[in-house]
């Protein structure tokens, strides 16, 4: 087994990201639900939230491993394409990135300088969407015409990366 | 001319952008803070049944859903016409002292405490809460995190979730709390006091006890002379979910005290070509430009503005901390911007006070949750003070309660104006000729509008990198000659 995989003891969190109003920014925590709804992956624990900053130490805290799905854009690539980041290959995320509050990475290092318990593994999968701002609780045909496309690969990412 | 461009603005919830204007001679000219987002959350709303709004409201913004859930519960019983129990009543306040413990608390050491505990010009990588931990400890750090915890562990408890909430219903709340959770609460709320205390311990040690910080705030391009705003109880004392809202002149006179839904006679707003976020202004007075005085028509709502507009606090340690401060700054009103992190600090042991004498009344454990709803919805509004200042929703509907109309205006908005003038003021002091602009002036002008601590949208609005600052200096074609990338 890869030194980075995750066995079965191991508490895992697969964490969606997004507003579920601003149509496919909704789109992590959409999947989330879904993947939970229909126990694909029954070993892990999920949770959705649209903050950021500070709060995602409450979210990740106490976990072993988590997965963080959440949207992205202006990456001069074609909405549905799917980007995996660790923290050493961090970019920001659509809701990794609060100005209002601190930075992703600037939470993982303060947990860890604090002694909390932080995930040892991380992943981020972020989905890359055209950003309209439009008001909406549906995704772009775009998005949705992808749907199932995106979750394969998702899931796909998961089965690797995790020993489930 | 040259043009000089901050985008976006770190530590700034929203996307927002500010052009600075030079003139031949290397001078402020002018600035503009812009808001280039549409959002539309009014529209929105429509069609939609109001008892839904208070769920959906939350999820304007991730920062203060809290407000806008409290908001567009209260409206939703103007809309009905009804007053909750004083049971649902003292759950909702107690709700809100957690939200605002919260926030003042990741406002002060995540955002504010940066810029004075590591300094306002130190490398951009270091001026961040670990920046700060680093500097007061790892106990401290831990306390800080702990604390804020436990803050949104009670808006999970009585709201449901802490940012998801779920606990106003149109004439009430939807739970109650058992004994059980009131003296669990009790003990957090001891705690909240002694952390606010300690919080304004580090403040009065850090910054008022450095000369150089003081002047900063007291002699710093960081002040203006604007009227204040606020909402306040009975007896004119600082309140965050009720009463009238109490608009004071620059000089501390009483210039306005309206009931909420009054606010259109008081309240106009402004629209100007380059941002899509409104003006509002003083109507009876008019809006005469961006300028302050006693003619201008421009206010402020802030934590420091709501301590102005009062005439003191409904807590006896947050009163003495009020007295300090005007004490220290030389007496009410203080119009100098930075002083709104003291007022945010007195603010924040306020809420703890406030929390710790609503968990002790006992009516908090009642069983009246809810009032009947008997009287057919048409108009309301509802207005409470965010952490970023006064904010306000006003619903109409049909006789069936659906939401034909929305009007929101909420912390920030009504800064608006008083920020792009806190902006120039601020680039117009540290922008010089023959200075360089760097990071560290750079930040020195970020920190005019991060005393605002404003916030403009429902997320985090970014694009993907390491929160780029970009300086562009244009000559007077418009030419970009010198770009300056901070990452």
């Amino acid at each position: 087994m890869p030194e980075d995989r995750i066995c079965d003891d191991k508490k895992v969190l697969i964490l969606g990201l997004g507003n579920d109003v601003l149509g496919d920014e909704g789109l992590g925590i959409y999947i989330t639900e879904d993947l939970k709804n229909n126990r694909v992956f029954p070993q892990a624990e999920y949770k959705n939230t649209y903050t950021g900053g500070l709060n995602l130490l409450d979210y990740i805290t106490g976990f072993d491993a988590v997965l963080i799905i959440d949207t992205t854009c202006g990456n001069d690539c074609q909405p549905g394409t799917i980007h995996q980041y660790s923290p050493r290959t961090f970019r920001e995320t659509l809701h990794l990135s609060s100005e209002h509050d601190a930075s992703f990475l600037t939470v993982l290092k303060t947990g860890k300088k604090l002694g909390f318990e932080i995930p040892g593994k991380v992943d981020i999968i972020a989905i890359e969407i055209l950003r309209d701002l439009f008001l909406t609780e549906k995704f772009s045909d775009n998005i949705s015409g992808q749907y199932y496309k995106i979750r394969s690969e998702i899931i796909n990412f998961i089965k690797k990366i995790y020993d489930f | 001319m040259k043009q000089i461009t901050i985008d976006p603005i770190t530590r700034l919830e929203g996307h927002g952008k500010i052009e600075i204007f030079l003139k031949d001679d290397g001078e402020v000219e002018n600035v503009y803070f812009q808001v280039p987002e549409l959002r539309g959350f009014e529209k929105f709303c429509e069609g939609r049944p109001v008892e839904e709004l208070a769920q959906i409201v939350t999820k304007i913004c991730g920062v203060c859903p809290g407000c806008h859930h409290m908001a567009s519960g209260k409206a939703a019983d103007a809309v009905y016409g009804v007053e909750p129990p004083p049971t649902a009543k003292k759950i909702r306040e107690l709700f809100y002292m957690a939200h605002f413990v919260h926030s003042h608390i990741a406002h002060f050491y995540a955002l504010a405490a940066p810029d004075f505990v590591c300094g306002p010009t130190a490398p951009a990588a270091e001026r961040n809460i670990l920046g700060v931990i680093n500097k007061v400890g790892v106990e401290i750090g831990t306390e800080v995190i702990k604390q804020r915890r436990i803050a949104q562990e009670i808006q999970a408890l009585l709201g449901g979730h802490q940012t998801h909430v779920v606990l106003n219903i149109p004439g009430g709340v939807r739970k109650g709390l058992t004994e059980d959770q009131r003296k669990d609460i009790e003990e957090k709320a001891k705690g909240f006091i002694e952390f606010a205390k300690f919080s304004l311990k580090i403040f009065n040690d850090i910054v008022l006890a450095n000369k150089t910080y003081v002047d900063i705030i007291v002699n710093g391009p960081y002040s203006l002379n604007l009227h204040s705003m606020g909402l306040v109880d009975d007896n004119n004392k600082v309140n965050f979910y009720d009463g009238k809202v109490r608009v004071v002149d620059t000089k501390g006179k009483e210039l306005y005290k309206y009931a909420p839904k009054d606010y259109t006679e008081y309240i106009a707003e402004r629209v100007e070509p380059w941002s899509y976020l409104k003006f509002p202004y003083l109507k009876k007075i008019g809006w005469k430009g961006f300028i302050d005085g006693q003619e201008s028509g421009v206010y402020h709502a802030t934590p420091l503005s709501r301590l102005n507009a009062a005439d003191g606090m409904a807590t006896p340690l947050a009163q003495a901390e009020y007295e300090r401060m005007y004490s220290t700054l030389g007496g009410k009103p203080v119009h100098a911007t930075l002083a709104m992190h003291w007022a945010r600090l007195i603010e924040l042991l306020y809420s703890a006070e406030h929390a710790l004498e609503l968990i002790r009344d006992p009516e908090i454990t009642g069983k009246e949750l809810r009032a009947p709803l008997t009287k057919t919805p048409s108009e309301g509004v509802g207005t409470v003070e965010a952490q970023r200042g006064t904010l306000t929703h006003h619903y109409v509907t049909d006789d069936k309660g659906i939401v034909v109309k929305a009007n929101l205006i909420v912390g920030t908005t009504n800064n608006n104006a008083a920020i792009c003038m806190s902006l120039k003021k601020a680039a117009q002091g540290i922008i010089k000729k023959g200075v360089k602009a760097d990071d560290g002036a750079l930040n020195m002008i970020e920190m005019a509008f991060r005393a605002y601590d404003p916030c403009f949208s429902c997320a985090t609005h970014h694009r993907p990198g390491e929160m780029p600052l970009i300086l562009n200096f244009r000559d007077a074609s418009g030419n970009i000659i010198r770009t300056l990338r901070r990452k």
